[in-house]
């Protein structure tokens, strides 16, 4: 059982190799051996001559960063990527999703889907495709939209898991709500589930919890890598019995994105602190579920600035009348939650008391709207750690207004002759703006 | 090519006995006596009719009590074959005749070919048969845990009382895709499961055999490995057997069933030297008679008289018509104007009617379900195949011929095909006028991939 990543673009490349630097890293330690095997296994294949061999394949439209990459990995020592498993281009995507997905994408489709094919052949048993971009390039959100559309085509019996990093609401690219808007329209038809970390979030992570002083982009990618990897690493799940599941994308997909119209996944994560700061400091079960549990309700992104005074409605939990009126406004309403627990005792911490009940939401009254996965392997050098993958309205308000200020754009037709010059039309805009308008108000009307 | 032509027949023949072989039924003969079943050989008829009565026994031996109707009891052991034949569906006069056999002997061993050949394509009976199988030899075939547990919410609690009912739709409609999608995702699950199990499979197998063959060249110094082991590869190597054997069938299929076409043409030219004057002229097909053979043809004489009323009104208004044009000479102009803009419409409207007339009444002969038979005549070119679901009848006193009623619901299916399309396009209309009205509304089409 393995996953098969996809780094697509500067950023999905930077992820994804911190994600194998943290998972690579996380596997060595005492009394974690079937832990790491099955580690290892997942993400991993073994070179002839020993050596462990992500199993990844590399995109980008520039050379630069494929290249750093493969070099970081090599120096560390204790993994690397394949000798072909990556493909680059010489001149770009110049931050034009139309570019990437209709001119880039067509281009080179045989090639990255011979590259992905190797990959999937080499796995006994393919857990999921998993998909690293961000949503503001031309690289990532054009081409890897396009290599998604290619695999779903190639493999339509598969998981494809989309991890997509959201841009910085201030901006860093002049279009990146154009390509944010594109490629989640498309995506949403095509991937099974979208995980998105948005880059605000992190860095808030970053600055205040982590107390790091001068951010970089590494930093960043290190906290959305760590927490990919809590989720991604081996657990035991209810259906697992007693053995690390076998099925981790699978299982993730059907606890928490069953339903077709709500596939947007958030992830928060505790704790996060600086490694000089970690050392003195000690858990316990039930501090970090309530804290995370004031998370879900109060939509926070961390721990730090929760909003405690927001509660689980009575009139939802008391199942009376249920009409959005009689919440509260700040109550984040979810539809399913997943929360992975990693570390010692993870068997007494009492998670049903405190998670089950928050998850009332009126539509889905009758589903079963939370799971539990647990692993008694401390991950990432922290002691205990909870992570919540959640179903929920949390990334409304971030993509509402990646939709407004899109749109505020499109109605004055900025930049738009850029697009229309690759092939896509007023009218694709359009309904990508449509089928994000029926996203935000699918989610809105929970 | 004859020569090329037979062997692959005896080829196809021989993956069948395989088969049933490797599902346990008994007496099983060579490909000869099958090929001497064909023209009627009496010597083959025992051998067919063992093969049959052990491959009814095996697939209905759960639902029947009788059983140890083997040796000398044949008597009823023709009763059992002739009611499973029946059960079955299959309608051959010395299953269903009013004078049945009294003696096995009596039946031709072609006819028994015939039946068999309907045996085994009759309701997936091969495929049930290999299931059961597999699923006796292949420990690992449990129900996988993890879709027994994804179910255990699927019943809905009581609802609500204050609810109200649209509510209520609502909210099961959104669990029902809760649910739907739930199973999409574990049958996905379970697909890459299998994919993994047989990739591992085929792995340990060709581990062991090349193992195997090591430990036979080396020396006889190494000890076989434990018993336990030895059972288990047996164990997969007769459910490799078996599959094998399906999946070689499965190849050779289509040539079994034509094969069946080429016996069924020669049981008809036989049956036509014979001619049959045994059997009473009512009796003459080897068939049941066909129970919707009347209201066929009862519906093509309702259709006659339609069409021929329909004709003689067309005439009459036509005649009108001229008569029309011809005393009003002035307004010839704005007459001919007018007809020519509505002509058109009107003509199609007609052609509409006309067609939904048609459908309406020639559907009885298509869309119920018919009985196949064989006949005893001898047509140009005999179009059976067992193998299909619904073999047509001649279109001859109430009957169906295949192609005809290929061509029949082509031809419905172009009408329907050009309803549709001016559904679709009244509809359109229908909508730009409404949202024409409507302010602020900008229609978009669903999103193109």
């Amino acid at each position: 059982m393995s996953i098969v990543s996809l780094q697509v673009g500067q950023c999905g490349n930077q992820i994804g190799h911190e994600l194998f630097n943290a998972i690579s890293g996380d596997c060595n330690g005492p009394n974690r051996k079937t832990y790491s095997e099955c580690s290892n296994e997942r993400f991993f294949h073994e070179s002839p001559t020993g050596e462990l061999v992500a199993r990844s394949v590399l995109v980008d439209m520039e050379p630069k960063v494929v290249a750093q990459t493969i070099s970081k990995a090599c120096k560390s020592g204790r993994w690397r990527y394949g000798d072909e498993a990556y493909f680059s281009q010489k001149q770009g995507s110049g931050n034009n999703w139309a570019n990437g997905f209709c001119v880039h994408g067509p281009r080179h489709k045989e090639v990255v889907e011979e590259l992905v094919r190797r990959e999937i052949e080499r796995c006994d048993r393919l857990a999921g495709i998993f998909t690293m971009m961000s949503v503001a390039g031309g690289t990532g959100s054009g081409v890897g939209t396009y290599i998604t559309q290619c695999l779903r085509d190639m493999y339509p019996q598969s998981f494809i898991f989309n991890q997509l990093t959201w841009p910085y609401g201030a901006g860093e690219v002049i279009v990146q709500n154009y390509n944010s808007v594109l490629t989640l329209s498309h995506l949403y038809q095509l991937s099974d589930a979208i995980l998105v970390h948005e880059n605000d979030t992190v860095h808030k992570i970053c600055s205040r919890l982590m107390n790091i002083k001068h951010i970089s982009i590494n930093d960043v990618n290190k906290v959305i890598a760590h927490q990919l990897g809590s989720v991604l690493q081996p657990a035991y799940t209810a259906d697992s019995s007693g053995y690390y599941s076998r099925n981790p994308i699978g299982e993730l997909l059907s606890s928490v994105v069953c339903h077709p119209e709500y596939k947007l996944l958030s992830l928060c994560n505790i704790p996060h602190m600086s490694s000089t700061s970690l050392a003195y400091s000690t858990f316990n079960w039930p501090g970090l579920l309530k804290h995370l549990r004031q998370m879900l309700i109060a939509s926070a992104r961390m721990e730090e600035g929760i909003d405690w005074t927001v509660s689980v409605p009575s009139a939802v939990t008391s199942g009376g009348e249920s009409g959005t009126n009689s919440r509260q406004k700040c109550f984040n309403v979810s539809i399913a939650n997943l929360l992975i627990l990693r570390g010692k005792d993870v068997s007494t911490a009492q998670t049903g008391k405190l998670l089950s009940n928050i998850c009332l939401e009126a539509i889905l009254k009758n589903v079963n709207s939370f799971s539990a996965w647990n692993s008694p392997v401390p991950f990432n050098g922290y002691q205990k750690s909870a992570t919540l993958v959640s179903n929920s309205q949390s990334l409304l308000k971030p993509l509402d207004n990646i939709v407004r200020k899109a749109w505020d754009m499109f109605a004055s037709r900025a930049y738009l002759h850029q697009y229309t010059k690759f092939g896509i039309s007023e009218e694709d805009f359009l309904d990508s703006f449509t089928a994000l308008e029926q996203i935000i108000s699918s989610y809105t009307h929970l | 090519m004859q020569r090329e032509r037979s062997v692959k027949v005896k080829e196809v023949i021989t993956a069948l006995c395989r088969l049933l072989s490797g599902l346990n039924v008994e007496s099983i003969p060579t490909a000869e006596a099958f090929r001497r079943a064909k023209f009627d050989r009496k010597d083959a008829g025992v051998d067919m009719w063992s093969l049959l009565s052990s491959l009814l026994q095996r697939a209905f031996a759960p639902d029947c009590a009788c059983q140890d109707s083997k040796d000398n009891a044949f008597d009823t052991q023709l009763l059992f074959v002739r009611s499973a034949l029946w059960h079955c569906g299959y309608g051959a006069l010395w299953v269903v005749g009013p004078q049945p056999p009294s003696h096995v002997e009596e039946v031709g061993s072609r006819d028994l070919l015939l039946a068999l050949a309907w045996v085994l394509s009759f309701r997936n009976l091969l495929e049930s048969l290999l299931a059961e199988k597999v699923y006796q030899l292949d420990t690992l075939s449990t129900t996988p845990k993890g879709v027994m547990l994804g179910q255990r919410n699927i019943l809905p609690h009581g609802p609500q009382e204050e609810e109200t009912d649209a509510m209520k739709n609502d909210q099961t409609l959104q669990t029902l895709r809760w649910q739907y999608g739930k199973l999409r995702l574990q049958w996905k699950s379970l697909l890459s499961a299998q994919e993994e199990r047989s990739r591992l499979t085929h792995r340990v197998v060709s581990n062991i055999n090349a193992s195997a063959i090591c430990q036979t060249n080396i020396s006889g110094s190494h000890h076989m490995t434990s018993t336990a082991l030895d059972k288990e590869l047996e164990r997969i190597q007769t459910l490799n057997g078996i599959l094998e054997a399906y999946l070689d069938w499965k190849l050779h299929e289509p040539l079994f069933y034509s094969w069946m076409d080429s016996v069924i043409d020669s049981s008809l030219a036989d049956a036509f030297e014979v001619k049959s004057a045994d059997w009473p002229p009512g009796e003459r097909a080897v068939t049941l008679k066909c129970p919707h053979g009347d209201k066929a043809t009862r519906a093509i004489r309702r259709l006659d008289k339609m069409l021929l009323r329909l004709q003689t009104e067309l005439r009459v208004r036509r005649i009108e018509r001229s008569t029309l044009t011809l005393t009003s000479q002035g307004r010839h102009q704005e007459v001919s104007q007018l007809s020519e803009r509505q002509r058109i419409e009107v003509e199609k409207r007609v052609a509409g009617y006309l067609e939904g007339i048609r459908l309406t009444n020639a559907s009885t002969i298509t869309s119920r379900g018919f009985l196949p038979c064989l006949q005893d005549w001898p047509p140009a070119k005999p179009s059976h195949r067992l193998q299909m679901g619904e073999p047509g009848l001649t279109a001859i006193a109430g009957k169906l011929q295949a192609s005809w009623a290929l061509k029949e619901l082509r031809d419905r299916e172009a009408v329907l095909q050009w309803q549709l399309d001016r559904l679709r396009q009244n509809m359109r209309g229908e909508i730009h006028k409404l949202a024409s009205t409507m302010e602020g509304v900008v229609l978009i089409p669903p999103i193109k991939r």
